[in-house]
């Protein structure tokens, strides 16, 4: 096998990894700030992907507008249940990943009551068709856009929190929620805002995942367990964290499936035994 | 003889709000007026009947031992361990019953004894989170902070986890002086300073009410607080047992045997 073809795979991986990265990030952010587990992170992922499916079915350059309107959709919904989980911020994490499984099965059902069992293909836009020579082979151009957009979200991700009054406010909150709000801030407030960008971010996760691979009931239970390997490499409730977790992710299960397909997930889950016994905060996580 | 004690200051408290509720006998203006609250925490009373008052730009301290109520009473006043009974008003609007956001939003800073410094944000970082843009004419702004605390200005860019704890407490009192709040609240803003940095805060604190902001103190501390007070109360076991001028506090036999620790 020559370096090329290992370098290509890299760059598969990578764009596999920066499409969990949306996932992920929203994740650990809520995790960060709101103290929740969130375990149903991956059904509004799943539910943005079926959104997308149904608009581009309904219009003839579809995609484009799925791009927008089903990660709104995913927030709403995120909204909506961060009410629920409201009720249990002061709570053990064992009762948020109930309200969470409780969440994923009902969800769950509504989505194969509206969309049937069988798997679906979003057809890929004909600007995203095709390839790229690169390193001797031809880079499919829709890894590029997932790249693309992972990357730029998360630039701004980082300009939100790090440049702006409200950003500065969620990290403060997520360091003293008390404090926070006897400095004048709303903090409940904050906290559905935090809720509805990371399913919105989920959201979009969905829907350009829909470019890489066909959507399933129940891929949100496979996926939800990426993520969270993901932000236990990367360290709970940091986005840099979960970028680095998400690209090591993609990198090891790319080149897992080139070196002994069968093992590819084994690979991680022994990175992820690792890092839990050396930093079990993650590698850019602090203990908290 | 406490109980007695108690019990006219009761009378006088309640006379005053019998005739109107936020002039007390010299017509001057309250801004703060704390009315008979009771605290608790889960199952344990912790503030009894207390009442005090601040008028504007008065200072004023609370003084008492080590779990006598202090923290407790200005956390109930900012409403983040709201009272069960009795009421608390601010300008004359209630305040039991909201967030503590909304009622720092009304013109209330609170400093808490621990400082609470957010330890992964910049000094300005934290100050910007208790930036907000009211439209008053007196409005506290990042150079005018920094004017009062000029050691911060050089710690700009510094995490909150590497400051001393002297900057610490500039910055816990910065940060809410940047809301430019009527009444601060500062909770035992000496402790763990050096006698050096103790007086470096008096003379901050006294900067504070030149500038009209009324300041509710509360200490341990009790010869540096008599220093900058102008009144003060004694609370001991959650009850106020005393109140009077800061000369009368410094003389009154009685009142120092509540403060002996």
């Amino acid at each position: 096998m020559g370096l090329d073809a290992i370098l290509f795979q890299v760059l598969t991986g990578v764009g596999k990894g920066m499409n969990l990265f949306l996932l992920a990030s929203g994740l650990s952010l809520i995790y960060g700030v709101l103290n929740v587990v969130n375990f149903a992170h991956a059904t509004f992922y799943l539910i943005a992907a079926y959104i997308c499916y149904t608009i581009t079915g309904l219009f003839p350059n579809g995609y484009w507008l799925a791009l927008i309107l089903a990660p709104i959709g995913a927030a709403l919904l995120g909204g909506i249940c961060e009410r629920l989980f409201s009720r249990l911020y002061d709570k053990e994490h064992y009762t948020q990943i109930m309200l969470a499984w409780g969440l994923i099965l009902v969800f769950g059902d509504l989505m194969k009551l509206t969309w049937g069992s069988e798997g679906k293909m979003v057809p890929t836009p004909d600007v995203l068709a095709g390839g790229v020579p690169l390193l001797g082979g031809n880079f499919p151009i829709t890894y590029i856009f997932v790249i693309g957009v992972a990357a730029a979200i998360g630039i701004a991700l980082y300009v939100v929190l790090y440049r702006t009054k409200v950003g500065i406010d969620v990290r403060a909150a997520a360091a003293d929620a008390e404090m926070t709000s006897a400095l004048g801030v709303p903090v409940d407030k904050l906290y559905i805002i935090v809720f509805m960008v990371a399913c919105w971010l989920a959201g979009v996760g969905g829907v350009i995942a829909t470019l890489l691979s066909p959507i399933y009931l129940g891929g949100d239970l496979e996926i939800i367990l990426a993520a969270f390997i993901i932000v236990i490499i990367g360290g709970m409730g940091s986005i840099l964290g979960s970028l680095v977790g998400s690209l090591i992710y993609g990198v090891v299960f790319a080149l897992g499936i080139l070196v002994l397909p069968r093992f590819a997930l084994v690979f991680l889950y022994i990175l992820m035994v690792l890092v839990l016994i050396f930093r079990p905060y993650g590698l850019l996580g602090r203990p908290r | 003889m406490k109980w007695c004690k108690e019990s006219t200051l009761e009378k006088r408290l309640r006379g005053r709000k019998d005739n109107n509720g936020s002039k007390d006998d010299m017509g001057l203006e309250a801004t703060l007026e704390v009315w008979e609250i009771n605290t608790f925490y889960a199952l344990s009373h912790v503030l009894f009947k207390v009442s005090l008052r601040v008028q504007k730009g008065e200072l004023v301290c609370l003084l008492g031992r080590n779990g006598a109520g202090k923290t407790t009473t200005l956390r109930s006043i900012i409403g983040l361990t709201p009272p069960r009974s009795g009421n608390i008003r601010f300008n004359g609007r209630e305040l039991v019953g909201k967030r503590p956001y909304q009622i720092v939003r009304m013109g209330m800073g609170y400093v808490p004894g621990d400082r609470r410094i957010f330890p992964d944000l910049t000094v300005r970082e934290n100050l910007e989170v208790g930036r907000r843009l009211r439209g008053t004419a007196a409005e506290w702004t990042l150079e005018r902070v920094y004017e009062l605390f000029p050691s911060l200005k050089k710690l700009d860019k510094q995490l909150g986890n590497h400051l001393s704890g002297g900057e610490q407490q500039m910055l816990a009192i910065a940060r809410s002086l940047i809301g430019s709040p009527e009444l601060l609240l500062l909770d035992e803003p000496s402790e763990g300073l050096a006698p050096l940095l103790v007086k470096v805060l008096e003379d901050q604190v006294l900067k504070l009410r030149e500038e009209g902001i009324s300041i509710l103190l509360a200490e341990q501390n009790v010869k540096s607080a008599l220093r900058v007070s102008d009144r003060g109360y004694i609370i001991d076991k959650g009850r106020i047992f005393f109140q009077g001028t800061a000369k009368d506090l410094r003389e009154n036999e009685e009142a120092r045997r509540h403060l002996i620790v």
